[in-house]
């Protein structure tokens, strides 16, 4: 019943005017079972676009196309173009390594790695050269763990291992190790859905001050959280990008009628 | 709106019941703008008084619909169409309630026309005004229970029939007061009675306009025609 209310094209604006990211016509095969299925989508520079629907809706297979998560799935294939700034990212020429750098992400479950703070921090720009000296590195971890809110907490014991933190503390390390790199890009895949509501609320701040410098996506089944943190909302449903538009208009005044029952709780 | 149910039926209880109480507070004042058309245009007291202590049964009823409102925000954080509803329904309550302010002033002031003796009041338009909203009422609460905007937007432009009734009855009692000024306290306050008619009927577009802002989402930019010349020189 609901496969025949899904509409023929997206409804709202899929385009922005500055788009980071542009997706056309984006079909997800895993095997022979197509996950998305015609995406076109802008995501729109330094802005938070949230990506919402229920379960199996396609919403984090979209996500891991941004960075080309999805290539490390073996029966995994991506269909359509999806470019950063002018550059289709699905190049075969293109390195993936540096893609994730420009495209960061940040997990479900925080997972630092079994190492000191300061390593955590200091993994990407070690490996990425992107500091010349000791100074230099220090630098990027203290600025990286300022911007993720989380140096006054950890300053004094840097060289402690990142796994001994509270969960909303390994989520923050996470967001500073991502945006140690400097990315363009940030991926979020439900960054809070092991947070208790104050470190819950804690990430969001933190988001909301992080859109000043970069771009990020999240997806949330936290509808709520999507409405509170984002600009735009896209809204999946059965693979298929049914509704896109300002935040507060998709949560005050959806225009399709399967975007309205997922946000009013109608779905059961 | 939505036919079909929320996965929470709790939600689904808590706004069907915002809903009747809405319903139940509009009867109300409707009742109690019959109530004081009955003794207005007959010039008798027909249980005033009664229905002076019953303005504080609309007081009480829009605080629970207002409570209840809060509550469903807080506790359901209603979305889109939800939200719109909940918003609606606390919006409306307030305008009845400011309706019902105007029935009781209206019959504290035919107390004092009747306290005053025989006068010239002009019953039949004050009337046909009172009914007119009263109409308006009952076809605004029918609009938002089927949540027909045509019904809503109709109503809201029939408004100007009660502010040409208005500007009638103003200046036949201006007219009467000027002739009679012996009976000039009654004139004045006669004067407030139809200027609280035509407040209740402005009101009601208001509700009108809350139907059509549930409906879609935005609010009416259309202008509204008016037809009220009491403060032209007449």
């Amino acid at each position: 019943m609901e496969v025949s209310k899904l509409p023929s094209h997206t409804v709202g604006d899929v385009y922005v005017d500055m788009p980071r990211m542009t997706t056309r016509k984006v079909n997800v095969f895993y095997g022979d079972k197509m996950a998305l299925d015609d995406v076109t989508l802008d995501i729109a520079e330094k802005q938070v676009t949230s990506l919402i629907g229920p379960s199996g809706c396609g919403k984090s297979t979209f996500l891991r196309c941004l960075n080309r998560m999805n290539d490390t799935i073996d029966n995994c294939r991506v269909e359509g173009q999806i470019k950063l700034d002018d550059q289709n990212i699905y190049d075969p020429h293109i390195d993936v390594v540096p893609l994730r750098a420009r495209v960061g992400m940040v997990f479900q479950k925080p997972n630092p790695f079994p190492k000191s703070i300061f390593d955590n921090v200091a993994y990407g720009p070690r490996i990425h050269g992107l500091a010349n000296n000791k100074n230099e590195l220090d630098g990027i971890v203290e600025a990286s763990l300022r911007r993720a809110g989380l140096w006054e907490e950890v300053a004094d014991r840097l060289y402690q291992s990142g796994t001994g933190l509270s969960g909303g503390q390994q989520q923050r390390l996470c967001i500073a190790r991502a945006i140690a790199v400097s990315p363009e890009v940030i991926l979020m895949d439900e960054p809070c859905s092991a947070l208790d509501p104050i470190a819950t609320a804690r990430i969001e701040e933190l988001i909301f001050e992080l859109r000043e410098e970069f771009t990020i996506v999240i997806v949330t089944h936290s509808m709520q959280q999507a409405a509170r943190v984002s600009n735009r909302t896209a809204y999946f449903h059965l693979g298929r990008l049914v509704e896109v538009g300002e935040t507060s208009t998709i949560f005050t005044n959806p225009r399709h009628e399967l975007t309205n029952s997922y946000i009013t709780g109608r779905f059961g | 709106m939505q036919s079909s149910h929320h996965t929470s039926s709790a939600f689904d209880q808590d706004l069907y019941e915002m809903s009747e109480k809405v319903r139940t507070l509009a009867n109300l004042v409707e009742r109690q703008l019959n109530a004081v058309t009955q003794s207005l245009s007959t010039l008798e007291d027909k249980g005033l008084d009664k229905l002076i202590k019953r303005d504080k049964k609309v007081d009480k009823l829009e605080s629970e619909i207002i409570e209840q409102a809060v509550e469903v925000i807080a506790l359901r954080a209603p979305r889109a169409e939800d939200l719109r509803l909940v918003l609606v329904i606390q919006k409306i309550a307030t305008i009845l309630e400011r309706m019902g302010d105007y029935a009781r002033n209206t019959a504290n002031r035919t107390k004092v026309i009747l306290a005053e003796g025989p006068t010239i009041v002009p019953v039949e338009d004050l009337r046909q005004m009172a009914e007119l909203t009263m109409t308006m009422l009952n076809d605004v609460m029918a609009a938002f229970d089927a949540v027909d905007v045509e019904l809503a937007i109709k109503v809201r432009n029939g408004d100007v029939k009660v502010d040409k009734l208005h500007t009638k009855i103003h200046r036949s009692v201006v007219k009467a007061a000027q002739n009679d000024p012996d009976h000039i306290i009654a004139s004045v306050h006669l004067l407030f009675i139809a200027k609280n008619f035509e407040r209740i009927g402005d009101y009601v577009t208001g509700i009108a306009e809350q139907v059509y802002f549930l409906a879609n989402g935005e609010l009416v930019d259309e202008f509204r025609p008016k037809a009220d010349k009491t403060s032209w020189n007449s």
